[in-house]
């Protein structure tokens, strides 16, 4: 079986600018990974790279989504395809309800895997049950899009699209930033019932505190635009003790 | 070639003419107000591209055509929704829903039956609003219209169900066929109500001029919906003369999905203090479609409140105009007035020319305007599509957006649901909406 994502020497500029140096990666199905990685180093490019950003120039490299190219499909295509990416900063939509919303995407993605649409009793009823999931009010739906959410909210609000849309590849790009621990937890729980093993999850994190709650199977860290060491959840520790700037140190010495 | 003027001497010859074959008894100083009307016309003629109000609207298609009335009309279907109707087809009120148990709430009559009926309530109120010796389209209708609709809505009383005015023009192979549509609507104090005009039919050579007065006397309360839906050639011209007393509200909603080129005047008076007058606009343009509307709001008594928005989406090498005049006199203080005009541009063609125009003489007041043009977000188009859904339907998507603001105000469903249709028919209605709708057929 191939794995869900394979990365191979990707390049990527962004306004002419080298984000990307070369990334490798390989995610295997069924497993959580986590990117680790200081402010700037990159990691929402490579989520919205994955997730089909088309202003972003790549310039070398290929991506494989379970064996196939997955950067010549439209974000549509790659998320009717099981593609989900969790945004760091989910935009506002005015004037759209969440509801309304979340059943055209629902509904797009059924269409594609020819299942028939879901008519409102139906999907009120899948709705609701991913709400309890994720601890949250019902008078959300009723609300645009992500307009005047708070942070926790905002972040909530992807994961349960995350929960309705039922990806293969779920990308969380920093959920846990912004979060109190309570918000945490209830994310982490949401994420964990969605864990299975035909279900592969990329943590993106600033901090190691999330992955006391979302276990992963490896931990990455990206520096520069390069995943410059791979290794078990304990290297999330490491990092978190001695800081980024231990990693950027020993790079520098052994180029030396 | 015949001069513009000789064009218009034509024009009111055969109107004239036409006028005179009919037998409505008019009372005589609405028959002398014609007149007037008829030499007003001739004397400003059709105003020009050095007119300021006129500045982004070239009017001179009108003047190359000698005007006929349209000739009438046998079949009309009736709408199917819940109304106390009338409809105008070819300038002449052809159909008069009962008003059932509204009856001794409210009157709804035409010119032949107002005139015989109530000649005095016509001396005193009609033609009290609209400025026609100074506006050319005002005094063209003011000269011209053949029939008419009255409304009145008695004191204290408030009507429930959704009065409509349908007007229907249809064209026949008689190019140059204009219509002059008329409407009173009188609300008598306290009294509530909710009123529809919608338009529709016409082709390219057909005029729509029409004018609406409205009174609303002391707290009196008028949802108001004007829906111009005409083929997307005709020529709309229609000024809305509105007219608030102490404490009364309106709410008006300026709707225009067709026409060629439209032109939606409303000239709205404060004269009694505490009056709320709001005007959503929306208009969808595409084509050559020239939509504008010309808004002058007059803060005459202190302590109003002016709340205008109007949002426009344009297309292709579609033209919109929006003009907001806010005049506040020296004794209306406390006025609180805000306009707001935005485009949605979704061309490079399309343009939108907004002109915003505050006179104040008054010291202690707010009045603020804004005027945004936009195109769609490409941010917001990305998200909608990682979530599966297409390109198309995210920009549609994001245009229900932008005008969801003025729908959502639309209280009556049908209208609303017409907007919904017509955005959405693609991608399938607002889930609340399908609800609704299912609930409440
Ligand atoms: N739209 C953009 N235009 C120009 N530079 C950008 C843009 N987006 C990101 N960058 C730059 O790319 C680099 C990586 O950013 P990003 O991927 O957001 O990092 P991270 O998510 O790891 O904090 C940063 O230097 C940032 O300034
Ligand atoms: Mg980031």
């Amino acid at each position: 079986m191939p794995p869900m994502l394979e990365i191979r020497d990707l390049y990527v500029q962004v306004e002419g600018k080298e984000i990307l140096k070369g990334v490798n990666l390989t995610l295997p199905v069924g497993q959580v990974h986590a990117i680790m990685g200081p402010n700037g180093s990159g990691k929402s490019t490579l989520a919205a790279v994955l997730a089909g950003r088309e202003d972003y120039e790549i310039t070398k490299g290929e991506v494989l989504y379970m064996g196939r190219s997955l950067l010549d499909l439209d974000p549509e295509e790659r998320a009717r395809e099981g593609i989900f990416l969790a945004f760091q900063y989910p935009v506002e939509i005015p004037g759209v309800t969440n509801m309304y919303f979340l059943r055209a995407a629902v509904n797009a993605i059924r269409k594609h895997r020819g299942l028939p649409e879901l008519d409102a009793m139906d999907f009120l009823a899948l709705v609701r049950e991913k709400l309890r999931l994720l601890h949250m009010d019902e008078a959300l739906l009723k609300r645009s899009v992500n307009e005047g959410f708070s942070g926790g909210e905002k972040k909530r609000n992807e994961i349960l699209q995350m929960a309705v849309l039922e990806p293969r590849l779920c990308i969380m790009d920093e959920t846990d930033s912004g979060l109190d621990i309570d918000a945490l937890r209830v994310v982490a729980d949401g994420v964990n019932s969605l864990r299975s093993p035909d279900r592969s999850i990329l943590v993106i994190t600033h901090y190691q505190r999330l992955l006391n709650y979302i276990i992963p199977d490896q931990v990455h860290v990206l520096l520069d635009g390069r995943i410059v060491r791979s290794g078990t959840k304990e290297l999330a520790l490491e990092l978190e003790a001695k800081g980024y700037g231990w990693l950027e140190r020993e790079l520098t010495v052994s180029k030396l | 070639m015949l001069k513009t003027s000789e064009r218009t001497g034509d024009l009111l010859d055969n109107w004239a003419a036409f006028l005179r074959s009919r037998s409505v008894d008019e009372p005589p100083s609405l028959r002398r107000c014609r007149q007037a009307a008829a030499e007003a016309f001739a004397r400003l003629g059709y105003p020009l591209k050095k007119n300021e109000d006129w500045k982004y609207t070239n009017v001179s298609r009108l003047a190359q055509i000698v005007w006929n009335p349209a000739p009438p009309i046998e079949r009309i279907s009736i709408p199917d929704w819940e109304a106390i109707r009338t409809i105008i087809a070819n300038g002449r009120v052809v159909y008069r829903g009962g008003v059932g148990e509204w009856g001794d709430k409210v009157s709804i009559d035409d010119w032949d039956r107002a005139c015989k009926m109530h000649a005095n309530f016509l001396e005193e109120h009609w033609n009290q609003v609209a400025r026609w010796s100074q506006h050319p389209f005002a005094a063209l209708n003011t000269a011209c219209f053949q029939d008419a609709v009255i409304i009145r809505v008695k004191a204290g009383h408030e009507i429930n169900l959704p009065i409509h005015i349908l007007m229907h023009h249809q064209p026949s192979i008689n190019t140059g066929q204009a219509c002059f549509p008329r409407i009173l609507i009188y609300l008598e104090t306290g009294s509530r109500a909710t009123v529809v005009e919608s338009y529709q039919g016409g082709d390219e050579a057909s005029f729509t001029c029409g004018i609406v007065e409205i009174i609303l006397e002391r707290f009196a309360h008028l949802d108001y919906y004007k829906v111009q839906q005409e083929d997307e050639h005709n020529i709309h011209i229609v000024q809305t003369y509105i007219r608030l007393a102490q404490g009364s509200e309106l709410r008006a909603h300026i709707v225009s999905l067709g026409g060629g080129l439209v032109r939606n005047e409303c000239d709205v008076q404060l004269t009694g203090e505490q009056g709320v007058c709001t005007l959503n606009g929306l208009y969808l343009a595409h084509g050559r479609q020239h939509v504008d509307n010309h808004t002058e709001i007059e803060h005459v008594a202190p302590g109003c409140v002016s709340f205008e928005l109007y949002k426009g989406i344009l297309s292709d090498r579609a033209h919109g105009v929006f003009h907001g005049k806010i005049y506040v006199h020296p004794g209306a203080q406390k006025t609180d007035a805000k306009q707001t005009n935005q485009a949605l541009l979704l061309s490079d063609d399309a343009e939108v020319d907004s002109k915003p125009q505050l006179e104040i003489y008054a010291d202690d007041v707010r009045c603020t305007h804004g005027a945004t043009v936009g195109q769609l977000d490409d941010r917001q188009l990305f998200y909608l599509r990682t979530r599966g859904i297409s390109a198309e339907q995210a920009r549609n998507l994001l245009i229900y957006g932008f005008a969801e603001e003025i729908i959502s105000r639309i209280h009556v469903a049908p209208v609303r649901y017409q907007l919904e249709d017509l955005l959405l028919a693609q991608e399938g209605l607002p889930l609340e909406s399908e609800l609704r709708r299912v609930i409440l057929p």
